[in-house]
């Protein structure tokens, strides 16, 4: 017997509404609700202007059920645009989740029931899950289940994902993660991963770590990667990192009988931490393929000196799809308890082969009045222009967020 | 040299691997708990976690205030298999855990800022592209270098976030105001204008069922748009998808049925094709005759 489309959600949405009918009956230990309204207005490329007012929200709360926690946590948004104009304008803009988790307080064990909405900019999902998590000393099991449904006006069309994990401290210091997973619809199995990670810090930070995610179908690997980070001195921490990844095709997709190349990237990264202010970053990743490669530098530092905040990065990439250097620069800074300011921009120059030089940069600046440590009223305005389009483009957000 | 049965080397290993962890393994240990912390008042994050420190893990120094240096010593306290340089290739599986304690230092905003559209915790330097915040790597006007940043090593982080049809939904809707720009390099060449001989009619006046008049098993002479192609296709099929989610412009050239005939299966799918054609003997039919395969 199957179930008719549709059917799980509406018994997780049933399942959610009887718990939220329930809990002014249990014992609420604690609760976190916030609201954020905000108003948006941009400039169009073609220098018509447009304008958006969005209310999102943010609620936790924790109620104790004998030897169990109860927590029930939720965040959803409504947006309204004024002109649909782009691709994903015209989706509804919404987004949701909320989530049921039941747990033992000496955290043994715990069940999360979950639905979420998405706007995937152009589609809209909405996943319901169950999660079911038990352990004991250094090892723990999870099991999971889900649903996801790709909401179509025409049809409802949806994918299970099942999910089976264990994670095992072998000694102080050193985990191992080893998780299955498959998507299936009703008549075949989509994709089916198994994936496996491990970490060892062996000595105060520094650590190695393996990631390993295997593509059952395809016996090809789908993402890895191997790394380490150590300590030169107090304070010079290296990473030392290779990564591969190839795509991931559903098996009714043509594209998983494709050949494919996998991209292989090599980096490493120091960060030179002189005092708690102060912190240097220079990054070099090697990313090749079959047929090409490219290098990214980059070169980063944040500093904090006194109520001020600077970060700076300059990241240059060379490789035979091209040439890109990108400038980003913020500074904030409290002018007293109660204000705060920033501004900041960043610049690019990209060049693709046998194509003039591109230019596009981006400047804001920003001012955030807070009250009280409940109340939050920020404005932010933003300049940006390229060398392609014609005119630059203004854009600005007000938002007030109130914490309850 | 006589080295046993192969099961019983397993069984030692086995025993030996289980010997050296549980003779290290702190089973009685005590495991560090957020949630004890926060039920004994120590709810500010930073209490531990130090601005500025090297990592996330706090320093155990920090804990020597209100423990004894003994008892820290048999208190690990865990992994941030989250918080690798890496962390947002990686974190999904993390963060979906229950006992994910992702709480503990940031809001559910934090997530939902990266997935689409979050608003709370908007600070002044994080930008929002129409309604949605982005992050920070979404620089200047993105549309203009996303080239450049999407590039194959990078192209799953950007399907985290983003659907397939995401790149031919903003890319059509661009076509009619950038005609040039928006193509990839294979395609300005344009195939289907290129002459098939000297002084022949170009490609676009034959038919597909006259490709193996000229090309008997798929062969081509060493041309550009073959072979750009193909180096953009193997290097990032999923832009490919983007573009053409029912793979109908490969099967001109890749099909069994006409066309070329070239074969873009992987090297090793001999062995692995039985699996495809249980789970989806009609993808295969899109491209092979029913029982030809």
């Amino acid at each position: 017997m199957s179930l008719p489309k549709g059917t799980p959600h509406n018994f997780c949405a049933f399942l959610l509404i009887l718990l939220f009918l329930g809990l002014p009956s249990s014992a609420l230990a604690a609760s976190d609700i916030s609201a954020v309204t905000s108003l948006h207005g941009w400039e169009e490329e073609d220098g018509t202007d447009n304008s958006s007012a969005s209310q999102y929200f943010d609620l936790w709360t924790r109620s104790k059920l004998g030897r169990f926690n109860l927590d029930i946590e939720g965040a959803g948004r409504y947006t309204i645009i004024e002109n649909e104009v782009e691709p994903g304008d015209d989706s509804p803009n919404r987004l949701y989740s909320l989530a049921m988790t039941l747990s033992t307080s000496n955290g043994n064990g715990s069940l999360v029931v979950g639905r979420q909405m998405v706007s995937a900019i152009t589609d809209l999902y909405l996943i319901d899950g169950l999660r079911l998590d038990v352990g004991t000393g250094p090892v723990s099991f999870t099991t999971r289940w889900g649903i996801l449904a790709e909401v179509d006006s025409v049809e409802l069309s949806e994918d299970e994902t099942f999910g089976l994990g264990v994670d095992f401290e072998i000694i102080r210091g050193m985990f191992l993660a080893v998780d299955y997973a498959r998507t299936f619809d009703d008549d075949s199995l989509l994709t089916e991963l198994i994936a496996m990670d491990w970490t060892w810090s062996w000595f105060k930070h520094t650590k190695a770590y393996i990631t390993l995610d295997w593509d059952l179908m395809s016996e090809d690997i789908y993402e890895a990667v191997v790394g380490t980070r150590i300590f030169l001195s107090e304070l010079i921490s290296a990473t030392l990192e290779y990564y591969q990844n190839q795509p991931l095709f559903s098996s009714q997709s043509i594209y998983s009988a494709f050949a494919v190349d996998p991209a292989e990237t090599f980096m490493l990264t120091i960060l030179f931490t002189p005092n708690a202010q102060t912190r240097y970053l220079w990054e070099l990743s090697n990313e090749s393929y079959e047929t090409g490669e490219g290098v990214r530098y980059t070169l980063g530092a944040s500093w904090s000196p006194g109520k001020s905040h600077i970060v700076s990065d300059l990241m240059q990439y060379n490789g035979d799809s091209g040439t890109l250097t990108e400038i980003q620069f913020d500074f904030t800074t409290s002018l007293s308890s109660y204000f705060d300011i920033a501004l900041g921009g960043d610049l690019s120059n990209s060049e693709l082969p046998d194509k003039p030089k591109i230019r596009s940069y981006a400047a804001y600046v920003g001012g955030q009045w807070t009250p009280s440590s409940k109340t939050e009223l920020s404005l932010r305005i933003e300049q940006t222009d390229d060398d392609v389009s014609e005119l630059s483009t203004l854009s600005g957000r007000l938002a007030l967020a109130l914490r309850f | 040299m006589n080295i046993g049965k192969p099961g019983s080397n397993v069984k030692s290993a086995v025993a030996v691997l289980l010997l050296i962890a549980l003779s290290s393994s702190p089973l009685w240990a005590m495991k560090f708990s957020h949630k004890g912390h926060q039920d004994e008042s120590v709810a500010e994050c930073l209490t531990c976690h130090k601005p500025g420190a090297f990592s996330i893990i706090p320093e155990q120094k920090v804990c020597l205030p209100c423990h004894e240096e003994e008892e820290l010593l048999d208190t690990p306290l865990g992994p941030t298999k989250t918080h690798t340089p890496l962390w947002v290739l990686q974190h999904g599986p993390d963060s979906a855990q229950a006992d994910a304690q992702c709480r503990s230092c940031h809001q559910q905003s934090f997530c939902v800022d990266c997935h689409q559209g979050g608003e709370i915790n908007l600070d002044l330097t994080k930008r929002t592209i129409r309604t949605e915040s982005v992050p920070r790597s979404h620089t200047s006007r993105f549309r203009v270098i996303h080239p450049l940043k999407a590039t194959p090593g990078q192209i799953n982080t950007c399907f985290k976030c983003h659907d397939e049809s995401f790149c031919s939904d903003c890319h059509d809707y661009y076509r009619n105001r950038f005609p040039d720009r928006l193509k990839v390099d294979s395609h300005r060449k344009s195939w289907s204008l290129i002459a098939a001989g000297s002084g022949s009619p170009i490609h676009e006046q034959f038919t597909l069922d006259q490709c193996q008049d000229c090309h008997p098993d798929g062969a081509t002479s060493s041309q550009v748009w073959s072979s750009d192609h193909s180096r953009e296709a193997r290097r990032s099929l999923k832009t490919c998808q983007s573009c053409h989610p029912a793979g109908d412009a490969c099967e001109a050239c890749h099909s069994a049925k006409t066309g070329l005939m070239v074969s873009p299966h992987p090297a090793n799918w001999r062995q692995i094709m039985s699996k495809f054609r249980k789970e989806s003997p009609e993808t295969c039919q899109k491209c092979h005759f029913a029982g030809t395969f």
